[in-house]
């Protein structure tokens, strides 16, 4: 196990409505809605009509050139017609599909209980038709044709277990029981595929109990090295891990790695061993707008609104954001659940005027500064909704941006610039092109300036003017980004 | 609740009272908090706000502002009460000549403004020196978050300047037995023309003992003699991270490195540090004045810089120069240089472009 490394600035988030370790597995949908471009890679062309019969697990939907991976029907019963999505960014074809109830899903052809027999084409082949290559920000890297990073290049694979988002997904219910096993046989099939590759498990610190199995486990093979990561928020975003665990040689480095999730590495394993396609996935419901916070094992292209009717408050409004709740955008519970997703959270629109806010105790209130009741009992879960707390002033330069910023980036310095119209060199030298949008400067600012937004419209402007490059657009960077980056 | 908010909304909109319309808008979001959500992500933000942020420093201010009725009578309640209409007025004019809304800066100018003031002037004068603050020490340069000098020091320099005897020789002794002022409003019999540093530097035996520095029993102006109540409040401050920590430690650290070396070398002009510390304006203006976020330093190193410099002016003008009090002056002299503090810190912390390579 290495010492905890970490990153200057950050936050501890602590909500009440985090997720509760109990897992419920959702009846299979009357009807599903397959988006066509989910996760990394182009959006697929569909290969069934109108009225055809499919079987759960059954591909419907390929790419012609072999690079974007399969999307698969996520339960039996007849296509009802070809649709299209709206999502918050641009529309996307779908594929509708009314279910006949049944839970049963075809295998796909080629798994192996005993993975160590299969060949590594072969172990890529069953990972591409499983659809699993497509998940996290960069997918999974194969040595197939169109892999945007060749599997053989890979020197490192970070798999994040730090558990620092607002709301996470619970690792006590990922890796329960034979679980954890099967998520280190992952692993092992993961190695086999990128020999080069060394596996860098960064884990949130608090679960102790999890780093001593996963020591006692791996002491022998050393197939990982182990690092208990503080959950400070924003540990678990690519770059900051990266830096966090390459260390100096994150220059270098970074372009031959690759960052993937727990339950990604766990669907790579069910993919080979049980030749499991990707038709199903473990969704948080976090935040208080759920009337319950658990877990749901969920088919794909579940409409959300059947989550919604279940599980959601009644009473006043919710935001729904997918995944991390302060980088994404808001969604209609009329979109489906996406391969990508593993947190949904809801969050109370407060449009209550309270009375004397700014004068209240404050027991339950979050806030970077300790000027509440609540900086001096930790362990009370804060409140959590949208409502602005304050209006909108000039900067006073109180300097907390500057404190939380992960990248050591300036935040109000480089919003003033953006502001005053100043477009030059200056902000690429004080480092704008640094942030790593985690959108902590636009959370912590007291006068209520979106400060992570005119970041993001200086780097527009930069690039705009060629000041700079534009980067070529990342096959996973803008997989979720596409969809739900806000 | 919502009949009253309804009334304030009509009042705001109302013609005849329309210069009157920032105010009621101020009233209105001091009562009622805000009931906009977030446009877009973060979707949750920091309960802190402005308001807030300042009535920390209120509210640490607070005690301090109690015990000085204490020491010199409820006309210290009658100045602060001044002091908050007359900035008040000021930016409610401006609110609505630049047609913007009234901002919370005054919450701490208002109450400052007078602490550093002597308890014997005139009320007058307070009205005048807080206007004069307020507009030319925040309002001309744009209002909150744009001013480069401290508004109460500006308002303090002026009324020094320009009313010298009535700020330098007549300081009322303050109450120290009982329930001490109050039951009083003045004390007009008790008026001495010598605080401690005048002593000193006058070159006088001295009168106080340090404990009667710390606990307030020696004159000056009205918040600045209760000093181990100012070093509780400012550590307060601190520690809910409304005040920045550097600060106070480079100031206080700078005028004990500086006084020790000059008392040693001038030990009839410069003081020792101990003294140094527990005189004059130092420790208030240490940390509610020097730490004030818009017009100091926003650099880690500057902070330090600015901290240094201050000291050094500090002792070079209270030991050197003709006034006895240099802590107003140092401010001023230092909340100039601090935009050139931060372009120079700037300028190392992040290396010229080319050092990246092709970018």
């Amino acid at each position: 196990m290495r010492a905890n490394k970490t990153f200057s600035g950050g936050y501890h988030f602590k909500f009440e409505g985090y997720p509760r370790a109990e897992v419920v597995e959702m009846e299979i949908p009357s009807t599903v809605i397959i988006p066509l471009k989910q996760g990394c890679g182009n959006e697929v062309k569909p290969v069934v009509k109108q009225g055809d019969k499919v079987e759960a697990g059954q591909i419907i939907g390929k790419d012609a050139e072999g690079i974007a991976a399969p999307v698969h029907a996520s339960v039996s019963g007849e296509v009802v017609s070809l649709d299209q999505i709206k999502y918050p960014r641009g529309v996307v074809n779908s594929i509708v599909i009314e279910s006949d109830g049944t839970k049963r899903w075809e295998p796909l052809a080629g798994r192996q209980a005993d993975w160590t027999k299969l060949s590594v084409p072969q172990i890529e082949e069953l990972l591409y038709t499983s659809g699993v290559t497509s998940l996290d920000s960069q997918g999974i890297p194969t040595n197939r044709e169109g892999s945007p990073l060749s599997a053989r290049d890979v020197k490192h694979l970070i798999v994040n277990a730090v558990e620092a988002d607002p709301y996470n997904l619970s690792l006590t219910v990922l890796l329960a029981e034979e679980r954890l096993v099967q998520f280190l046989e992952g692993l092992m099939i993961l190695q086999k595929m990128m020999p080069g590759a060394k596996i860098h498990l960064a884990v949130n610190s608090n679960r102790k109990e999890l780093l001593a199995q996963f020591d006692e486990l791996t002491r022998e093979n050393q197939l990982l090295e182990l690092y208990p990561l503080s959950p400070k928020y924003p540990q678990g975003n690519d770059e900051v891990l990266m830096k966090a665990i390459l260390g100096g040689n994150y220059a270098n480095a970074s372009a031959a790695s690759v960052v993937l999730t727990v339950q990604t590495v766990l669907q790579a394993r069910d993919a080979v061993v049980d030749g499991k396609p990707l038709i199903e996935r473990m969704v948080a419901l976090s935040g208080p707008g759920w009337e319950h916070n658990l877990h749901l094992k969920v088919r794909v292209g579940t409409p959300i609104q059947s989550i919604t009717a279940k599980y959601l408050k009644k009473t006043g409004l919710q935001r729904l954001v997918p995944n991390n709740l302060l980088t994404n955008v808001a969604i209609s519970d009329l979109l489906p659940v996406d391969r990508t997703f593993d947190n949904l959270n809801a969050i109370p629109e407060n449009t209550n005027r309270a009375l004397f806010s700014f004068l209240r105790l404050g027991a339950k209130k979050s806030s970077y500064s300790k000027a509440f009741l609540s900086a001096a009992l930790p362990m009370l879960e804060k409140t959590c909704d949208t409502n602005v707390h304050g209006e909108a002033r000039a900067c006073i330069f109180c300097g907390y941006c500057e404190e939380v910023c992960p990248v050591e980036i300036i935040p109000h310095l480089l919003d003033k610039y953006v502001k005053s119209n100043i477009i030059d060199e200056q902000l690429i030298r004080y480092g704008i092109f640094s942030c790593v949008e985690c959108n902590l400067c636009s959370y912590v600012c007291p006068s209520k300036i979106h400060l992570a937004w005119n970041i993001k419209a200086g780097q527009q402007m930069l690039i705009e003017n060629e000041f700079k490059q534009p980067q070529p657009a990342q096959c996973g960077k803008d997989a979720f980004a596409f969809h739900f980056a806000g | 609740m919502n009949r009253f908010r309804q009334q304030l909304a009509n009042l705001q909109n109302k013609k005849s009272l329309k210069p009157l319309s920032p105010a009621f808008r101020h009233i209105e979001f001091l009562v009622f908090g805000p009931g906009d959500v977030t446009a877009s992500a973060p979707h949750i933000v920091d309960t802190l706000d402005s308001k807030r942020y300042m009535s920390m420093a209120v509210l640490a201010l607070m005690p301090l502002s109690l015990a000085s009725v204490y020491f010199y009578g409820w006309r210290a309640v009658a100045m602060i009460l001044v002091s908050y209409i007359f900035a008040g007025i000021t930016e409610l004019l401006f609110a609505f000549f630049r047609k913007k809304e009234i901002t919370e800066g005054f919450f701490v100018t208002g109450l400052i403004f007078p602490l550093i003031l002597p308890p014997t002037i005139p009320l007058w004068i307070v009205a005048v020196g807080t206007v004069v603050g307020v507009f030319f020490g925040k309002e001309v340069f744009g209002g909150t978050g744009r001013n480069i000098f401290n508004p109460a020091i500006v308002g303090r320099v002026f009324v020094t300047i320009a009313f010298p005897l009535l700020m330098t020789t007549l300081w009322q002794l303050p109450f120290t037995e009982g329930l001490g002022g109050f039951l009083n409003f003045s004390r007009p019999d008790a008026i001495t023309s010598a605080t401690p540093l005048g002593i000193f530097s006058g070159g006088e035996a001295a009168l106080y003992s340090y404990s009667d520095l710390l606990l307030g029993r020696a004159p000056g102006s009205m918040g600045e003699t209760f000093r181990l109540l100012i070093i509780l409040a400012g550590v307060f401050l601190i520690i809910v991270k409304i005040s920045n920590w550097r600060i106070p430690v480079a100031y206080l650290g700078s005028v004990a490195v500086f006084s020790q070396f000059g008392s040693m070398f001038y030990p009839g002009r410069v003081a020792p540090p101990l003294f140094q510390l527990l005189t004059g304006g130092l420790l208030f203006a240490a940390f509610f004045m020097a730490t004030d976020p818009v017009t100091s330093p926003f650099t880690k190193q500057g902070k330090w810089i600015f901290g240094l410099m201050l000291g050094m002016f500090t002792v070079l003008i209270r030991g050197f120069a003709g006034a006895v009090e240099g802590v107003m002056f140092s401010i001023i002299l230092m909340n100039a240089l601090t935009p050139v503090i931060d372009s120079l810190v700037l300028k190392f912390k992040f290396k010229p472009i080319k050092d990246y390579g092709v970018v």
